[in-house]
């Protein structure tokens, strides 16, 4: 049989990306004595201790709570106050408005290094300091400009003759946009909120600054370890494909959006 | 549509433009009356806000009540004149408000420029800033 | 779509303007109070005048960490522009090969940064990593902790693996928006595969590779979770890029007035580029519109 080069090709590459995913769950599933003292492609005595570490020790598993709170607080005030908004830029023109989309990119690229010191001190002196609500707030500079130009792109798809007929049928706006123009983005709002997730969820930097104990999130719970001696590479390994899960667990749902979300709508 | 009813209810102009000018003339004397004083003259480096976090001194507060003199001066003008959009130099098409923005990021690499070749003090590259900003308003 | 003019619009963007306007306006004034200020802690602040500005833009420090940030940008962007274009034209067209395919790029994209770090570590470590292990059976002398080069190599390799996908997803989906009618045209002018790439495909890509290259352009240009964690800079500052050395500076050291210049000339060049990026998509979109 002849194989196609460029099934050749996607193997190569697929294989490229998997194998360092695969050492990660490999080393997950081992022993620490199995994973310093012999080199094994895959786990001798299988064993989920690692896990285990991490379920049952309140310093670990609480970082994984920590971030679910922050990250769920941010998508819900991204999603409610961009919702609006995306609606007002793909829909009227108004004074200043391309400015200030203009000024909403620049936020999403802004370097989370410039913020983080000011960010500390802001949030110090509100009080807000190693709150959950700090960094969900902090992490609204990217998500909000984020959601608003993803949103606008799928809002820019829905025909304005829906919105007319609405206002003629007697809709109010709050009715008409809930009950009529939500349904019809709802896959622009779930990719949306995925992605508000996904960013807030990958964030290190901020979370990092803005946190010491009560809210330190599970990224920053796993760089402490790296710089600790005595390395405990399965348990590391295991937070690591903890922190994966969420994102795999919905890939294939958004599959056909990945693409449009990264590119902030505009594909 | 708008456009006409705006004309249509005959705004007062004046009036408008006097209020603006009231309000940001009186940020900037209550700036000027709150800023710290030495042997009676204005201190001009000294902290507004004794321990506050932000830090704020006279000359940046001014440098921030300029940037806002000018974000409203350019919101009335907008009104008033609708800007229309023109294709310059630079083959984009560009409104009052974007001449604004290219001028002042300009403006700001102009004086890092400056500063790097020649070092203090700054007025020289203040003063090729206006030139520039003039530049710019006429021709992209 | 045609806009109705609307200015009550406003009240609609007005929640998205205070909650940015919070995290955004207030920490900006404050780098820039801080950039003419120095201070030995306890809020207190003495008046330094553009002093850090002089210093930060004449110093070594700066000129060295912005070189190899430039390098580093150029670098991926030199590699994961044509291998993401590449990917995209051998990815199948539909079925189920293309939905998985789909899955398995967007994987690494999903995952957290500092796990990107972590995954790299424990592969490319000599002692414990695949890669690592692998390297030094071939006879290959690797070690990213003490030799710069090694570092450097995993770091762009590092990033080809976690971000190619992304430039290969959004060049799909423009191939995906050509019709069949143009492949059948070039069949019957009997085009080369050359000329149909050059003249049918890479035009219908040109919009979504702009995004592709500027997003890439500007997240590897303020990178710094993935580095901190493999090599934290080092070893010595061979992979300290500008975040890396900016939170160093802030957060490490507490040097507010050197940090805060930095910041705002960091946020400038961010401003230009965004400002180039939005001008060009605009226009573009209007060429299409015509």
């Amino acid at each position: 049989m002849r194989v196609k080069p460029s099934a050749f090709v996607m193997t190569l590459y697929l294989l490229f990306l998997m194998v360092p995913i695969y050492w990660l769950v490999n080393m997950s599933l081992k022993t620490n004595t199995e994973i310093t003292s012999t080199f094994t492609l895959f786990p001798r005595d299988l064993t989920l201790r690692n896990y285990l570490v991490i379920l049952t020790d309140p310093s670990w598993y609480m970082g994984y709570v920590n971030s679910i709170i922050y990250v769920t607080m941010n998508v819900v005030i991204s999603l409610t106050v961009a919702l609006p908004a995306a609606y007002a830029f793909s829909r009227y023109s108004f004074m200043g408005d391309k400015h200030l989309f203009f000024w909403l990119l620049t936020n999403r690229m802004a370097p989370p290094a410039v913020f983080a010191l000011p960010f500390f001190q802001l949030y110090s002196s509100v009080g807000l300091f190693d709150t959950h609500i700090a960094v969900a707030l902090a992490h609204c500079l990217f998500n909000v400009p984020l959601a608003v130009w993803i949103l606008e792109g799928f809002m820019r798809g829905v025909p304005k003759e829906i919105d007319e007929t609405a206002y003629i049928d007697g809709y109010s706006f709050p009715k008409f946009f809930v009950k009529i123009f939500m349904p019809l983005i709802a896959s622009g709002i779930g990719v949306a909120a995925f992605f508000c997730f996904m960013f807030s969820w990958v964030e290190l930097l901020l979370s990092r600054t803005l946190t010491s104990v009560n809210a330190k999130p599970i990224a920053a719970t796993m760089t402490r370890t790296v710089s600790a001696s005595g390395m405990d590479w399965g348990v590391l390994a295991a937070a690591g494909v903890l922190t994966i899960v969420p994102g795999a667990l919905v890939i294939y749902f958004v599959r056909n959006y990945i693409a449009k979300g990264f590119a902030l709508g505009r594909v | 549509m708008t456009a006409t009813a705006t004309t249509a209810r005959r705004v007062n102009w004046t009036a408008i433009t006097l209020t603006a000018a009231g309000v940001m003339g009186a940020i900037l004397a209550g700036l000027l009356l709150a800023a710290p004083r030495k042997d009676g003259a204005i201190n001009w480096f000294a902290p507004l806000i004794p321990n506050g976090w932000m830090a704020w001194t006279l000359p940046v507060a001014l440098f921030f009540w300029v940037i806002a003199s000018l974000l409203v001066t350019m919101t009335l003008l907008a009104i008033r004149f609708p800007e229309t959009p023109r294709v310059g130099i630079l083959r984009i098409e560009t409104t009052r408000g974007d001449r604004l923005f290219i001028s002042l990021l300009g403006s700001a690499f102009i004086h890092l420029i400056w500063l790097y070749f020649a070092g203090t003090p700054l007025w020289g590259a203040t003063a090729l800033c206006l030139v520039y900003a003039a530049a710019v308003f006429r021709w992209v | 779509m045609e806009k109705t003019v609307n200015q009550k619009a406003w009240f609609l963007v007005l929640p998205v303007l205070v909650i940015v306007a919070f995290s955004a306006i207030i920490p900006l004034m404050t780098v820039v109070n801080y950039s003419v200020n120095d201070t030995f802690g306890n809020n207190e602040f003495f008046w330094a005048g553009l002093e850090w500005f002089e210093e930060m833009v004449t110093s070594s420090r700066l000129h060295d960490a912005l070189g190899r940030q430039i390098l580093f940008s150029g670098i991926i962007l030199a590699i994961e522009v044509p291998l993401g274009i590449f990917i995209a034209l051998n990815m199948p067209k539909s079925g189920f090969w293309a939905s998985a395919c789909l899955v398995a790029m967007a994987l690494p994209l999903l995952i957290p940064f500092n796990v990107v770090g972590t995954i790299w570590q424990i592969f490319g470590r000599v002692d414990i990593g695949l890669l690592g292990h692998a390297l030094a059976a071939l006879g290959i002398d690797y070690n990213y902790t003490n030799d710069s080069l090694d570092a450097w190599i995993t770091v762009v390799v590092m990033d080809v693996w976690h971000w190619t996908s992304l430039v290969a997803l959004l060049a799909y989906a423009g191939l995906q928006s050509i019709p069949q009618a143009y492949y059948q045209a070039a069949k019957i002018d009997q085009a080369s595969r050359w000329a149909v790439f050059r003249f049918i495909e890479l035009p219908k890509m040109k919009g979504v590779l702009l995004i592709a290259i500027l997003l890439r352009f500007m997240d590897s240009f303020m990178i710094y979770t993935e580095p901190f964690v493999v090599t934290g800079g080092g070893p010595g500052n061979s992979t300290t890029f500008l975040s890396i050395d900016l939170v160093k500076m802030a957060v490490g050291q507490f040097d507010l007035g050197p940090a805060a210049a930095f910041s705002i000339m960091y946020f400038l060049v961010i401003l230009l580029v965004s400002w180039v990026f939005y001008t060009v998509m605009t226009n573009l979109d209007r060429e299409e519109q015509k």
